[in-house]
């Protein structure tokens, strides 16, 4: 019998799995991005900075027309041309918005590529008509070249910025080489027909005029594309640090789900056996093993809840401010909720919980303001005096953010010890005495969720009376505060 | 008496629920994977569905079962689903509000374990009750 054949060949390749393409993720993602939003932006950008180039040369033009400002600075009065190219302008900003926001609309990436570059092909062809009109070789104008040069290495590839570059040279060249040979009538703003230059060049200083010229929109074409190309390496590395933390931040998040799960399941398993054993349902048990049965029911509870609070701690301590998904919350609402759940406790302590709740708007992070409120309101009841009421109330504040107060009547604390209060599993003894059941780790989670939303606690006690924690939350949480 | 589904990885669990709730008097299956609970779902309409959130395989099986069943066809889809799990809503671990909101889970009732069963005979007796007045509508 062949066993070869039943045999199951699986190779697990970890190594691939410990270096995961990020980059080429990351690089696909901000193309991406580029291609779609920004995209957008930059035809939005161009077009914007295109209506400043029209208004200054419908400017131009009609100042042309006080011929005696233009003949005192030796200009050639009375141009028509800067109105012309103006008017080519105007025309293509408007079908190029309106074919951008179309395009937009419908998701098409490509369509608004081609936007670009058709933007970048009709720019440097009207810019080539100026360069003609103002003087190729008089004027410093061939540098304005520079301008599109430079924005396509800050937006484009290296390759598409030297494609811009190189179409730039095709189009001053072609001018120059026109003008030479007579197929374009030379100009120039000078009045004397050939500005600073005064005599017609011969074809070597043209020649190296023209070389001058291209080698500087080179250099700087060189300088700008590798400076650009060395920030978008930081931008894809960026990327990629960000994106392996958000997957080592789900990756965590999944762990502690499934560890809760793993740590309370057997405990509730525990937990409900002993409840079919107590009720009766495996025959009548002597008085003594149902008090047993009651002391490891109430230890297995026990385990299971300080379990739930060391993940919750361990979650927030973890845990940053910019780590934090806040949305805005009607404070009211989520203490409201909270109530619910501490409810039973209260019930069975024998506490009344008397609500006064103005609804209140904050940014901040649901989970994180249950957890908070949740364990200040537990706490007051566990430590209350039997029959006693807890008064919970949340008001806004003028010119802050709102203000949250839980109030019993209890214990109190000692105030040498009121310090110590938020350490991770300090009890008081009074409070061991007065509850066995605490963990001393509900306090602990509410200063970490105190600290990443930079909240105040006041917490004023008098022994044998009773407690007050103050919530006070900052104005810049308020929904207001941060838009 | 009632035909009720638990549908839970934890044989210990289910076990001592399943007794509880035999008890009390209803014909009580126990699926311990989701498979499973679906071929039963369909030889037999359950009156109320005890669901788990977690599963080995999958951590979040439990919620999607109960979507597909709301896709079912038939009187199976308004089957009252009872979802108790060992990790609440409380824990910001990813289950949050949107978990057990109506219109993304449609849950009728969520029971963290521990598990009072007073507490879940009650939870039981009122959501059957519920569907029974449902069906006479």
């Amino acid at each position: 019998m062949d066993l070869s054949a039943k045999i199951h060949d699986h190779v697990f390749d970890f190594s691939a799995e410990a270096q995961p393409p990020v980059n080429d993720t990351c690089k696909i993602i901000l193309n991406k991005i580029l291609f779609n939003d920004l995209l957008l932006e930059h035809i939005a950008w161009y077009c914007r900075f295109r209506w400043i180039v029209i208004a200054v040369l419908l400017l131009f033009g009609l100042a042309s027309f006080l011929d005696d400002l233009f003949i005192f600075m030796k200009l050639r009065p009375d141009l028509y041309w800067p109105f012309g190219i103006a008017c080519i302008g105007i025309i293509m900003n408007i079908s190029f918005m309106t074919h951008a926001r179309r395009s937009m609309i419908s998701g098409s990436g490509n369509s608004l590529l081609l936007n670009m570059w058709c933007q970048i092909i009709i720019d440097l062809s009207l810019l080539t008509m100026v360069v003609h009109y103002v003087g190729s070789l008089d004027t410093v104008i061939s540098f304005a070249y520079l301008f599109h040069i430079v924005l396509s290495c800050i937006y484009f590839s290296r390759i598409q910025s030297l494609s811009v570059t190189l179409f730039s040279t095709v189009l001053f060249i072609s001018c120059v080489v026109f003008e030479r040979i007579g197929a374009l009538s030379p100009a120039s703003i000078y009045g004397d027909s050939l500005g600073i230059y005064k005599v017609a060049p011969d074809i070597q200083s043209i020649i190296i005029h023209v070389v001058m010229i291209l080698s500087i929109w080179y250099v700087v074409w060189y300088l700008v594309s590798y400076i650009s190309n060395l920030v978008r390496e930081r931008d894809y590395e960026l990327c990629t640090t960000n994106q392996r933390l958000k997957e080592a931040q789900e990756e965590k998040t999944k762990h502690l789900l499934r560890l809760t799960h793993e740590l309370k399941a057997p405990f509730a398993a525990i937990d409900a056996n002993i409840q079919v054993i107590q009720k009766g349902h495996c025959g009548v048990l002597p008085f003594k093993a149902l008090e047993l049965l009651e002391r490891i029911a109430a230890r297995s509870r026990k385990l299971g809840d300080v379990i739930q609070a060391m993940l919750q701690l361990e979650n927030v301590q973890k845990m940053t401010p910019e780590m934090l998904g806040t949305e805005t919350l009607d404070l009211a609402e989520t203490i409201k909720w909270c109530i619910t759940q501490v409810q039973p406790t209260a019930e069975k302590q024998g506490v009344k919980i008397e609500a006064n709740l103005h609804s209140v708007q904050v940014d901040a992070n649901e989970d994180c303001m249950k957890m908070l409120f949740s364990n200040v309101i537990s706490n007051a009841i566990l430590y209350s005096h039997h029959n006693a009421h807890v008064s919970v109330d949340c008001r806004p504040r003028p010119d802050s953010g709102p203000m949250v107060f839980v109030e019993d009547h209890g214990i109190g604390i000692l105030p040498e010890k009121i310090d110590k209060i938020f350490d991770e599993y300090y009890r008081t003894d009074e409070a061991v005495s007065h509850n066995k059941n605490s963990n001393g780790l509900g306090l602990a989670i509410v200063r970490h969720v105190a600290q990443l939303h930079r909240l105040s606690i006041r917490v004023a006690s008098t022994p044998d009376i009773g407690t007050k924690f103050e919530i006070l939350f900052p104005a810049s949480l308020s929904p207001a505060a941060t838009k | 008496m009632s035909y009720i589904m638990i549908v839970d990885d934890d044989d210990d669990f289910s076990f001592a629920t399943a007794t509880v709730l035999e008890e009390a008097g209803h014909e009580v299956r126990v699926e311990s994977n989701i498979p499973g609970a679906e071929s039963s779902l369909k030889t037999k309409e359950p009156d109320l569905v005890i669901l788990d959130a977690m599963f080995p395989e999958n951590s979040s099986a439990g919620f999607e079962l109960a979507r597909k069943i709301r896709q079912f066809d038939g009187t199976l889809k308004h089957v009252p689903i009872l979802m108790l799990t060992a990790v609440n809503s409380k824990f910001p671990l990813g289950f949050c509000d949107k978990d057990i909101d109506d219109a993304y889970l449609p849950v009728e009732d969520f029971l963290e374990k521990p598990v009072d069963f007073d507490i879940l005979k009650k939870r039981v007796t009122l959501l059957l009750k519920n569907r029974s007045t449902c069906i006479l509508k």
